[in-house]
């Protein structure tokens, strides 16, 4: 389980974080929401150490953050930031293998191949695994480094934006992937989206940040109200079921 | 942008092929052939090395004369190899971790910092600067590049932020102040002294202190085996700061690491055979384009190989064919810069490309 504890982080006088403390449901889809600035990314950054915390205490499995090993943190808890260009030339296959780095440190074993094998089977990706990832479209190089997560196999996965730049087919492909990541293999999925109706449609849990602060958590059914929408994004949203499913209308 | 590229894809689509036919055995197979395609060249290019040391340790020996030319040989094989070495694992390291394909550890202004002490040296102690004994002298250029680096990374590793880039504009900044006070320190001296002075800043095998050899070997070698764990985080290090957290690896840590040993290696085979500015990037562009794969520990060996056998060409070149018309260094300078004007024109094509 993941627990923050009066968590703060700072950019100059700004509290960009400002005294959150949380505790994660497991073995959910978690969606990070709020305007841009919120602290959504930056909170899930100082979770998943990639960046350092000022003050406050972060707990994952009942031990805090500071005394977990990086290399044994990384077969528990595996996150995807924002992609940016790489100048390295990769296969799809050699930026999977990538994932079992915490388990082998680069010697590949029979095991590792056979994760990925099943974590490119798993997203569909074993026609294009021996491609360069600069040959690949946006959405397709999305899905390799989804691969490689999927290949390190932790119960915690962070993904920071998933969506960010892909057209709809891939983006509900991601969303249908992280939705089959929690309920076949029991994950707990933290993902921050900026899209409101692809978190009402998928995501199990919510928590909405504004100012650096908590300002509503709860089951995606009770955050998606016009009335907490309006208190977390200052807009007014109206939210129509279709399907089944709260959708939210924001274009006034 | 894509018909630049095309023809480096075709080799690479029959192997799809065939991957996809023979699942789980053949699929790994791929990558197996490219790793024994990169051994074979590592042991071709050690073979290069091996053929070449003994064109030069060889010719014109009689029992006679072994006992004379021999060790003068070999020590100077010795020195190209330490100097391969390190310079292989230096800027292989250091592109990685700046994630740049022309930068080497040269821009953190070790050469410039080398001249300065050696202008000070002479300046401040006259031509009495060749009874200074060896290792104190040593020592001192080694200790005072070294103190210079530790200045540049209390400087990136202060406070929360790292930013790699300020230490390279710092390291340019602080190399541009040093040449310019050698320059002023040189007008002020006795022209004799001077001369003195324009010997050691040119990288050389003819004077090699023997003496020296030892702790030099001694210093680098326990540089390279410290940097042993490191060739591996290297490889997902080149992933990039963001993306090389997950499997675990500590970009800061590593970075870190390598710039400390990067400064041993530097300093060591500085002290020893002086400034060689071109070396590295010619050896870890060739071994890139050569060996295709991001395995540091084919692209490692690889890049150092070719320093040797850089070096041992240019040395056959010069004693054997330009009769010591130039220096070694001159030719590695002159390949090595070329190289880099070619690099920058090529990059800017790309960039305007895309």
């Amino acid at each position: 389980m993941i627990q923050t504890k009066s968590l703060y982080k700072h950019y100059g006088q700004t509290a960009v974080v400002n005294d959150v403390s949380l505790q994660l449901p497991t073995g959910r889809l978690i969606a990070f929401i709020g305007s841009n600035g919120a602290g959504k990314s930056t909170l899930i950054s100082l979770i998943s150490r990639t960046l350092a915390k000022d003050e406050g205490q972060i707990m994952i499995d009942q031990q805090e953050l500071e005394q977990w090993k990086s290399q044994k943190l990384a077969t528990r808890l595996s996150i995807l930031k924002q992609q940016n260009a790489l100048s390295l030339r990769l296969t799809v296959r050699e930026l999977t293998g990538f994932g079992r780095y915490p388990y082998s440190r680069g010697r590949l074993t029979p095991q590792d191949e056979v994760k990925i094998d099943q974590a490119l089977a798993y997203l569909n990706l074993e026609a294009l695994q021996d491609r360069y990832l600069d040959e690949l479209s946006g959405g397709q190089r999305q899905m390799a480094y989804i691969a490689m997560l999927l290949a390190q196999d932790t119960d915690y996965v962070f993904l920071d934006e998933p969506l960010n730049n892909l057209d709809m087919k891939h983006s509900v492909q991601i969303m249908q992937v992280l939705r089959r990541m929690v309920s076949d293999l029991r994950k707990t999925v933290m993902v921050v989206i900026h899209d409101i109706n692809f978190v009402s449609a998928y995501s199990d849990y919510m928590i909405a940040l504004k100012d650096g602060q908590v300002v509503c958590q709860g089951e995606t059914a009770e955050v998606i109200t016009p009335r907490r929408l309006k208190a977390i994004f200052d807009l007014d949203i109206e939210v129509h079921e279709i399907n089944g499913h709260p959708i939210c209308v924001y274009y006034n | 942008m894509a018909s630049g590229k095309l023809p480096e894809l075709r080799p690479v689509r029959p192997a799809l092929v065939s991957c996809r036919a023979g699942r789980p055995a053949g699929r790994s197979t791929r990558s197996t052939v490219v790793d024994q395609a990169n051994l074979r060249l590592n042991l071709l290019l050690s073979a290069a090395v091996l053929i070449l040391a003994a064109a030069y340790l060889l010719p014109g020996l009689s029992a006679r004369n072994l006992s004379y030319f021999l060790p003068l040989r070999a020590l100077k094989v010795g020195a190209i190899l330490l100097v391969s070495f390190s310079t292989g694992y230096t800027a292989t390291a250091f592109q990685t971790i700046t994630d740049n394909h022309i930068l080497t550890p040269g821009i953190l202004g070790f050469e410039s910092m080398y001249v300065l002490v050696q202008t000070l040296l002479v300046y401040l102690y006259g031509s009495k600067v060749a009874l200074m004994s060896d290792h104190g002298e040593f020592l001192l250029s080694v200790g005072a590049m070294l103190l210079l680096s530790g200045l540049l990374f209390l400087l990136l590793f202060r406070g929360h932020r790292q930013d790699l880039f300020i230490l390279l504009l710092a390291g340019t900044i602080a190399g541009s102040l040093f040449t310019a006070v050698s320059t002023f320190i040189q007008v002020l001296i006795d022209p004799n002294e001077y001369m003195q002075i324009q010997s050691r800043l040119y990288a050389s095998f003819g004077n090699i202190n023997v003496k020296l050899f030892g702790i030099s070997v001694l210093l680098t070698a326990l540089a390279g085996c410290c940097s042993l764990p490191d060739w591996r985080r290297l490889d997902v290090a080149a992933l990039g700061p963001d993306h090389c957290v997950s499997p675990g690896v500590s970009h800061r840590h590593l970075t870190l690491r390598t710039l400390l040993l990067t400064a041993v290696m530097v300093s060591v085979s500085t002290a020893l055979i002086g400034p060689m500015t071109f070396l590295g990037l010619l050896t870890v562009n060739v071994a890139r384009n050569l060996l295709k794969t991001y395995k540091h520990r084919y692209r490692i060996p690889a890049a150092m190989l070719l320093g040797a056998l850089a070096l041992l060409a240019s040395l056959l070149l010069v004693e054997r064919v330009l009769a010591y018309a130039v220096t070694p260094s001159m030719l590695i300078n002159f390949a090595g810069g070329s190289y880099f004007i070619y690099l920058m024109i090529k990059e800017g094509k790309g960039a305007k490309k895309h």
